[in-house]
């Protein structure tokens, strides 16, 4: 198969990324705590972890947005600290909130983004189209953001997100808002394009669509990589059923039930 | 926000509402509700004199000063200054018809941007009719908060009219003034709601906001430029004697109020005035009718607010303007951003809001210096055409460009900033050159034009170099006032909520430096004539040069 190859050639060569002993401190409070990890081509990587456990923060360093860290991130073989702004150039990238300039059209903004990560305006323009097209979203090209669903924003900002071509993608909660049929589209297309030796960063709280579409998890808790391998691996370790499960197990979270019977006693209350 | 005046008068009629079918206590909390929704709302008239915008997504805590009251007031303000009218003599046909021209005007304008947020409001749906509350009750409740609002609004505007008119025209002339704003403001509003159902019937929700933007855009040029005109011309007595009216004054609805005085008061039975009397009364009241019966249609019309739309942006212009940013930017990033800036400007109504009102200003500014200046007598023909210097007044031109410069770092969309961070951006000036060359050549630039075809009709082609220079020294504030005021990046704030963050000193200084180039033009015409024009536009080139590629520019 054509993606198995990839993955070969990925894994004989440079890693893609790689953290060594990431460390982040806001205020007095320590949000990563020593991460290492590596990436390397054709690797869809689900990245879980509860709310706090610094997915975003992971993140956000890997694309310059947070400064202020200590450790080593290199990405593409480069040390991000030192090397200039270019490397972005190589990366796309999905926000957990859909926030755009939402009183542009998406031919618009689509257009804007595809300049500044250096596409000539009229190829930028061909490609904003054809993605959109491609989402069936040819019909609102040239209507204003705001005027979208939660769905279509989602779809621009995956559009934008790809439109240069990039090496290393990064989706925070990529699906969110899509409808089921959409859904399905994403999950193959992530699969084609880790087959084009593109490495990606997936981070999502939907267990089931991480299990399905990742080659390799892992998982942050407390700042610290607490579990990292397929799911497979995963599995065999936990002795549990689904990632859903294994996740509780490793966060060490066993209270829903109680949780769950104390909100449910709180709807009784009159 | 249980507690409101309004609120405590209704309780009395609780039985009656009652007896209609209507569950008074949830009505009451929906009104309530409503009432201090519009206390944190401001918008049309009290945010001109704020000097800021109506934004609503605030994080800080509602200030309930500056909401509903201070609108309220400012309409009070306009309703004194009508009543001035009513001080000068002539006919009611005349007098009359200016002060509820002057009042009807006011209340259409606000009825068009006030009051649409509580006609339009579609939270209502979500929000409202999920919850287990009767039809019959909503309704009641809606019509109630828009009776609500309208009676603060025009007795607002006709206290102090009415007020004068007793005392100068007796209680009788004070009484039907009262019934003509009544009826005026009920015309008004079924007029202001028949547009909105015939708007949202052929177009779509963006046309219809788009619509009130323009709309609050006109409202606030109208007035910022109609008191420096009204002072000017308050000389009325022209029409003293001597005024007979016709039958085309039948299409102006200020005038069948009018008329309405003259035959009650006046006792002249001519059917001239007795059929736009009629109509003044009719014609509002079947209007409501009709908007009662088109009321579920104009609910369900109301969908397509939040719909999406799909409208084409000419693509004609796209092509031109990709031109001008490969004519004015360098660098391909720059040019993006000059592409991305134009579009923000176009796009962005809150923007619009904030900074076409003094564009319009601008454009009348030179004009009204020029006449005070000229010879104090306010005469056209006083002004000196063939060799004098008026034309130096086309600086004031240059008084909205502090503002333009403060207002791109805002933007409704400020969220989605994080783009500029992402991006594998070497320099960051780009971002800065590109907006503030799209400012120029989509703002400044076409209102110059205008302004200098204006000026050189006027005055000759001989002030043609002299606008050449103005011109350069207008580019050259751009960048200037971008260093005085602190540096942020463009769109990449919300829309401040108070005048506070409107910088005020530094906008002062802006100004200021503004006033030195207008001061160096006007010293260089006195003591160099002939070549020194040319030699200041080779300066203020070389500056422009300096100041927009130079190293002045980088560090700020």
């Amino acid at each position: 198969m054509e993606h198995e190859q990839a993955r070969e050639i990925g894994a004989a060569s440079e890693p893609v990324l790689s953290i060594r002993d990431l460390r982040m401190k806001y205020g007095d409070r320590y949000v990563l705590n020593g991460i290492d990890l590596e990436a390397r081509q054709g690797q869809v990587i689900g990245y879980i972890g509860p709310n706090g456990a610094g997915k975003s923060t992971t993140i956000k360093i890997m694309l310059g947005l947070v400064q202020g860290y200590t450790g080593e991130v290199r990405l593409f073989g480069q040390n991000i600290a030192e090397a200039g702004p270019d490397y972005k150039r190589r990366i796309g990238y999905v926000p957990e909130t859909a926030e755009m300039y939402d009183n542009l059209t998406a031919r618009e903004y689509l257009t804007f983004t595809g300049e500044l990560y250096g596409l000539a305006p009229d190829l930028a323009e061909w490609k904003a189209g054809l993605l959109m097209k491609g989402f069936e979203l040819g019909h609102a090209i040239d209507s204003r953001i705001a005027s979208y669903s939660k769905g279509m924003k989602q779809k621009v900002l995956l559009s934008s997100c790809l439109l240069h071509d990039p090496d290393l993608i990064f989706l925070d909660e990529p699906l969110s808002g899509l409808d089921a049929n959409s859904v399905m589209v994403i999950k193959e297309l992530l699969d084609l394009l880790a087959g084009q030796g593109k490495t990606i960063f997936y981070s999502s709280h939907i267990m089931d669509v991480v299990e399905k579409i990742s080659s390799r998890i892992v998982l942050l808790s407390g700042g610290r990589v607490a579990a990292d391998g397929s799911f497979e691996e995963l599995r065999a370790r936990g002795g549990e059923k689904s990632l859903e499960e294994l996740f509780n197990q490793l966060t060490d979270f066993h209270e829903h039930r109680q949780i769950a019977e104390r909100l449910a006693a709180a709807v009784k209350e009159r | 926000m249980n507690n409101y005046r309004t609120l405590r008068v209704l309780d009395r009629m609780r039985l009656l509402f009652e007896r209609m079918g209507i569950d008074y206590p949830v009505m009451r909390r929906i009104l309530g509700l409503k009432l201090t929704l519009d206390k944190r709302r401001t918008t049309g008239a009290a945010a001109l004199f704020r000097g800021g915008n109506r934004s609503s997504d605030s994080e800080d805590q509602p200030s309930e000063k500056s909401g509903i009251g201070r609108t309220l007031f400012f309409y009070a303000l306009y309703g004194a200054l009508s009543s001035f009218f009513l001080l000068i003599d002539g006919p009611y046909m005349i007098q009359v018809g200016i002060v509820l021209a002057v009042l009807l005007f006011v209340m259409m304008t606000s009825m068009l941007s006030d009051f649409s947020s509580v006609m339009l409001d579609v939270r209502d749906k979500s929000i409202l009719h999920t919850k287990p509350v009767d039809g019959r009750t909503l309704g009641m409740a809606k019509a109630l908060h828009i009776l609500i609002y309208f009676a603060q609004f025009s007795l607002a505007l006709g206290a102090v009219p009415v007020l004068v008119s007793i005392v100068r025209q007796g209680p009788a002339f004070a009484g039907l003034l009262f019934l003509s704003l009544v009826l005026g403001g009920l015309l008004v509003a079924v007029f202001t709601a028949l547009v909105y159902l015939f708007v949202l019937k052929l177009f779509d929700g963006e046309t219809l906001k788009d619509m009130i933007n323009y709309v609050q855009i006109a409202m606030t040029v109208f007035m910022m430029i109609g008191y420096q005109v009204a002072i000017r011309a308050m000389d009325f007595s022209r029409f003293a004697d001597g005024f007979q009216p016709g039958w085309w004054e039948l299409a102006l609805p200020p005038l069948w109020y009018s008329a309405s005085f003259e035959w009650l008061l006046n006792g002249r039975g001519e059917a001239v005035y007795v059929v736009p009397a009629l109509l003044g009364l009719m014609v509002p009241l079947l209007g409501a009718i009709l908007f009662y019966r088109l009321m579920p249609g104009f609910e369900r019309s109301l969908e397509k607010l939040s719909g999406t739309t799909s409208r084409r942006r000419g693509s004609r212009i796209k092509k031109w303007n990709r031109m001008l940013a490969t004519l004015f930017c360098r660098s391909k990033e720059e040019q993006a951003f000059y592409v991305f800036a134009s579009s923000m400007l176009a796009g962005e109504r809150e923007f619009k809001l904030n900074v076409y009102p003094s564009l319009g200003f601008s454009i009348a500014i030179p004009f009204i210096f020029l006449f005070s200046f000229a010879a104090g007598s306010g005469d056209l023909m006083a002004v000196d055409y063939s060799a004098g210097l008026g034309y130096l007044n086309i600086y004031a031109c240059a008084i909205m460009i502090p503002t333009l410069v403060m207002m791109m770092k805002y933007s409704g969309g400020f969220k989605g900033s994080w783009i500029y961070n992402t991006a594998p951006l070497t320099n960051v000036d780009v971002i800065y050159r590109g907006t503030l060359k799209a400012l120029l050549v989509r703002l400044f630039l076409p209102l110059f034009l205008v302004e200098s075809i204006l000026f050189v009709l006027l005055f000759g082609m001989r002030i043609v170099p002299d606008l050449l220079v103005i011109l350069a020294a207008s580019a050259l504030l751009f960048p200037l006032t971008l260093r005085i005021l602190e540096r942020e990046l463009p769109f990449s704030l919300p829309f401040p909520t108070s005048s506070r963050e409107s910088g005020g000193l530094k906008m002062f200084g802006a100004m200021l430096l503004l006033g030195m180039f207008a001061a160096l033009h006007y010293g260089v015409l006195a003591f160099l004539p002939g070549f020194g024009v040319w030699l200041l536009l080779a300066v203020m080139l070389a500056g422009n040069f300096w100041i927009w590629h130079g190293t002045l520019f980088a560090k700020g």
